[in-house]
């Protein structure tokens, strides 16, 4: 990767060093160009110092070999200006005890910044001054440049998570810093929470508006491998100077790369992105509303939208990624921690949530035709504060239905008002008085032999299918009468008669109790 | 009322039927676009009735067409024609009939003409099996076989026709049942039919209907027709005016969605292949081809222009995939009208396969066509940019989506956004 690193002093600079203050410089010519950068400082008296420059020096010089000769002077500030030195610096004196009137017309007219120093000091001072400046610097360049590299390497091998890496090049930048795709989707950031909400906040305009302009410290720098770009980095207002920014973007730039070609791939960055902000969505750690902008950043329209919550048992959230673009529905899926995909919807206020979601839940089954995917939804929420309870209530659904949607029979979306008994059960199960209420209805079974235990799943279906005995067997694939054994089996183990309504009803809510402990 | 509409009106046909009430002339286009005399840039979604097959003003056609016209336009099929044998071999070839021959005429309805010719001379029999809510043409024999009272002018004919069951899916008698049963049924009512009748010369069918509004039977209907037609040596025309060249995405015919028992004796296509230039065709086994026995040469069919079209058209279309093309970005856009559909009640079915796809409207809560509602769609996606077309059978009312096959994503999803708008405003 090139670095455009080009470590030097502009002009003004070297003007505000206390050594040249003290010798009182005035400006007198080029006064528009004192932001060139100075490469190097140069002491030249030889009329013809043109030829022995290679552009970017400050030329210092007392003009002993030019007085008295007007054209001498203009061919003089010509042949620097044709060598594209930065600036000339004249040191009055014996030669000019004024500035020279032809030099400085002939100066402005190149636009060569001229300077005249009221009160000349020995001009190794200076030369010395500024060199082991310029020398300091770049020295510094190099050896951020090789601390940042030796850190992120260092991360990179020991398998450091993305947001390692980001948080390293934070603490380096002293700014935020912003990893995006390409459609200017937030993927993650590291720097000082508020500045980044700052940031955040008004990403959509911020991220376009500031395109190419790198002014106001927003330093980007391109990720691409194998020839394509995918993303980019941006540091957000950094302070030093803008090469050594550019350094350092470019440097996290490599290590990001390096990390995604070892560790995966550029989408798996955009679904950690989104797990984040849905598992801190559903834990209500932090506030929904703090987590707007990161929401907003992440590519979920927010304004005046009406939020589906859902969530999906077993669902590969690459998959359901891909049918919500199929459907061009906007949300954020990702997996949370207990193998089920959360997905939220970001609706217009106009489309009709109910039927979308139950279209998008159709559209799952119909692409695995073989297992009914089902879709656990909490109402439509209208405001963004909601959410979280949404996310909750839908994982609630899809845990309480979670394992028995085959014998249940469920339609393709699930809400809270179809887990009846079963959602009641799993909230309680964390109550000791169930807990014992569970084992001790159970007792015969979960304490019996192997062939005991077996009969467990029969009971299940058994009372899931509301006692349905055909359906049951068929589910099981035994005979009828093979399950009526069982059953036979069960009832004595349990000492119940399954046949009486309120002792089949205790058994059932047990097994729930029993089951929602499970997990 | 513009000047050229009056102007129209007083020396056109009134039975020429215009789209909106302010009827537009486009003056250009390019690619997925083009422009009208309003000024107005639209996205086209017809393709002046699926025949901008590739796109508009396509550089390599019209490169093609530039240098054809600067060497000789015509010298009908007396003389020798280089473009035209050409472009007969390379569609021999990619009928998928055995010792194929291809005769050029200027139109789908000549083609199918000429494909009826045929069979009723091959098979001495004057009797023909068409499809309920078919369309074949316009001349005076195909307005004949036409199953659809609406494009149906006269019932003289020279012709007998029978309809058969099955060209529509979710109507009908049979709709309620399984694909499986659906075609058994379809088969059995063909087999009834047969035992009723003096032995046809043919079946011909669209394997998706267009103008009966992108309706179709389940794929392998018409190769389950194909054996018991087979016991009786009827012939079987495909009529692959709409549906060839890929635009179905999966097939590059339509009969290939029915190709288990064999490919077609006869196949009629036109439309697309010349990119707006006339070029229709029947490519036919040779026996069927050569049983004339009478001269027929065909002035116009084949000439030197709209085959050095048709050869940069197709060639542009092999060489990038367009049938490809057609089934991804089809796959998309069809994906995405369902679900639009799924919320309005206004709409009854989203239906078709590749750009070829169909959106029934009807009276929210009854099956009943709601043509008035098609029109305001209709409208409304004109006002927004968008042109659509409109078909469908008697009873029923339906907007037709047939895009140039190099439509990409973006537009695809602009344009499903523009319908997703249309179709919200109208009950």
């Amino acid at each position: 990767m090139a670095t455009a690193l080009e470590p030097a002093l502009s002009v003004r600079q070297v003007l505000t060093l206390d050594r040249v203050l003290a010798g009182e410089p005035e400006v007198v010519a080029g006064a528009g160009h004192l932001d060139r950068p100075v490469r190097w400082v140069h002491v030249a008296e030889a009329p013809d110092v043109g030829v022995m420059l290679s552009g970017g020096e400050m030329v210092l010089t007392t003009g002993v070999l030019l007085a008295g000769d007007e054209h001498k002077q203009t061919e003089y500030i010509r042949s620097l200006h044709r060598a594209e030195a930065a600036a000339v610096v004249l040191g009055l004196g014996r030669a000019f005890p004024v500035p020279p009137d032809v030099m400085r017309r002939a100066a402005e007219r190149c636009g060569l910044p001229m300077v005249v120093l009221h009160r000349p000091f020995p001009f190794a001072e200076l030369t010395e001054e500024v060199q082991s400046r310029l020398v300091r610097r770049k020295f510094a360049a190099v050896s951020l440049s090789e601390s940042v590299r030796t850190a992120l390497t260092g991360l990179i091998t020991a398998c450091a998570p993305l947001q390692g890496l980001l948080d390293e090049i934070a603490v380096h930048a002293g700014c935020p810093v912003i990893l995006t795709n390409l459609a200017h989707r937030v993927l993650a950031t590291a720097g000082e929470r508020s500045a980044v909400d700052d940031v955040l906040r008004d990403w959509e305009r911020i991220a376009r508006q500031a395109g190419g302009s790198e002014g106001d410290g927003w330093v980007r720098a391109e990720l691409s491998g194998g020839g394509e770009r995918w993303g980019r980095i941006v540091l957000c207002g950094y302070r030093g100077d803008h090469p050594i920014g550019r350094l350092l973007a470019e440097r996290g730039a490599e290590a990001l790369v390096l990390h995604r070609m070892l560790h995966g791939s550029a989408h798996s960055w955009e679904e950690q992105s989104a797990r984040g902000l849905l598992t801190d969505l559903v834990s209500g750690a932090v506030p929904a509303r703090q987590l707007l902008p990161r929401a907003r950043a992440a590519g979920l329209p927010v304004n005046r939208r009406t939020f589906v919550p859902l969530v999906v048992r077993d669902g590969d959230p690459v998959h359901l990624d891909r049918v919500l673009r199929l459907l061009g529905l906007s949300g954020l899926v990702a997996e949370l921690a207990d193998g089920a995909a959360a997905v939220l919807l970001s609706l217009a206020r106009d489309q009709d949530a109910e039927s979308l979601t139950a279209h998008f839940a159709a559209r799952l089954r119909t692409e695995h035709q073989a297992g009914g995917t089902v879709v656990a939804a909490a109402d439509a929420r209208a405001a963004w504060e909601e959410v979280p309870e949404g996310l909750r209530e839908a994982r609630h659904v899809a845990d309480a239905v979670a394992d028995h949607s085959a014998a249940l029979d469920l339609p393709p979306v699930v809400r809270l008002r179809d887990v009846h008994l079963r959602g009641l059960v799993r909230l309680l199960r964390d109550d000791p008085h169930v807990q014992s209420f569970a084992e001790r209805e159970l007792d015969g079974l979960l304490r019996g032999r192997e062939t005991e235990q077996e009969l467990l799943p029969v009971l299940r279906t058994y009372l899931a299918t509301g006692r349905n005995k055909s359906r049951t067997a068929q589910l099981h694939h035994v005979s009828r009468p093979a399950l009526y054994r069982r059953l036979e089996a069960i009832q004595a183990c349990l000492g119940v008669d399954l046949d009486d309504f309120e002792q089949a009803a205790s058994v059932h809510i047990a097994l729930l109790a029993h089951d929602a402990q499970q997990r | 009322m513009s000047d050229l509409y009056a102007r129209h009106k007083a020396v056109l046909p009134d039975w020429l039927a215009l789209y909106y009430k302010d009827p537009l002339e486009i003056t250009h286009g390019e690619g997925r676009h083009v422009w009208g005399d309003d000024g107005r840039k639209y996205l086209d979604f017809f393709g002046g009735i699926l025949t901008t097959m590739t796109a508009h003003a396509l550089p390599e056609v019209t490169k093609a067409v530039t240098e054809q016209a600067g060497r000789i336009l015509h010298s009908s099929t007396l003389y020798l024609n280089r473009p035209m044998v050409e472009l007969a071999e390379r569609i021999a070839q990619l009928s998928g009939i055995p010792d194929a021959r291809v005769f050029f005429t200027t139109s789908g309805t000549e083609a199918n003409d000429t494909a009826l010719l045929l069979a009723t001379t091959y098979r001495r029999s004057n009797q023909i099996l068409a499809m309920r809510n078919s369309y074949h043409g316009r001349s005076f024999s195909a307005v004949g076989i036409t199953g659809n009272r609406g494009w149906s002018p006269t019932s003289l004919s020279p012709l007998q026709t029978l309809y058969v069951h099955g060209g529509v899916r979710t109507r009908g008698p049979f709709a309620r049942l399984s694909d499986a049963d659906f075609i058994a049924a379809c088969v059995a009512d063909l087999k009834d039919l047969l035992g009723h009748t003096r032995s046809p010369a043919a079946l011909i069918a669209e394997p998706i209907q267009g103008v009966g509004g992108f309706t179709s039977p389940p794929d392998g209907l018409y190769a389950a027709f194909r054996e018991v037609l087979d016991e009786h040596g009827i012939l079987w025309i495909a009529d692959e005016v709409q549906t060839g060249w890929g635009r179905t995405g999966d097939n590059f015919w339509g009969w290939q969605a029915h190709g288990h028992s064999g490919p077609p004796d006869i196949l009629t296509f036109a439309k697309g292949i010349g990119n707006g230039m006339s070029i229709g065709g029947v490519v036919a086994r040779a026996d069927i081809m050569n049983c004339l026995d009478a001269n027929s040469i065909s002035t116009f069919g084949g000439t030197q222009i709209t085959m050095a079209a048709g050869l940069a058209n197709l060639s542009y279309l092999l060489e990038h995939d367009l049938q490809g093309n057609a089934r991804r970005v089809g796959g998309l856009l069809i994906e995405r009208l369902r679900a639009v559909a799924a919320q309005l009640p206004v709409v009854r079915e989203v239906r078709g396969r590749g750009l070829m796809i169909g959106i029934e409207l009807v009276r929210p809560g009854t099956d009943e066509a709601h043509p008035d509602a098609a029109a305001a769609v209709l409208e409304a996606a004109r006002a927004e940019g968008l042109l659509i077309g409109k078909g469908g059978g008697h009873n029923t009312s339906v907007l037709r989506i047939a895009p140039p096959l190099t439509l990409t994503v973006s537009e695809a999803e602009e344009g499903a956004a523009i319908l997703e708008r249309a179709l919200g405003s109208v009950h």
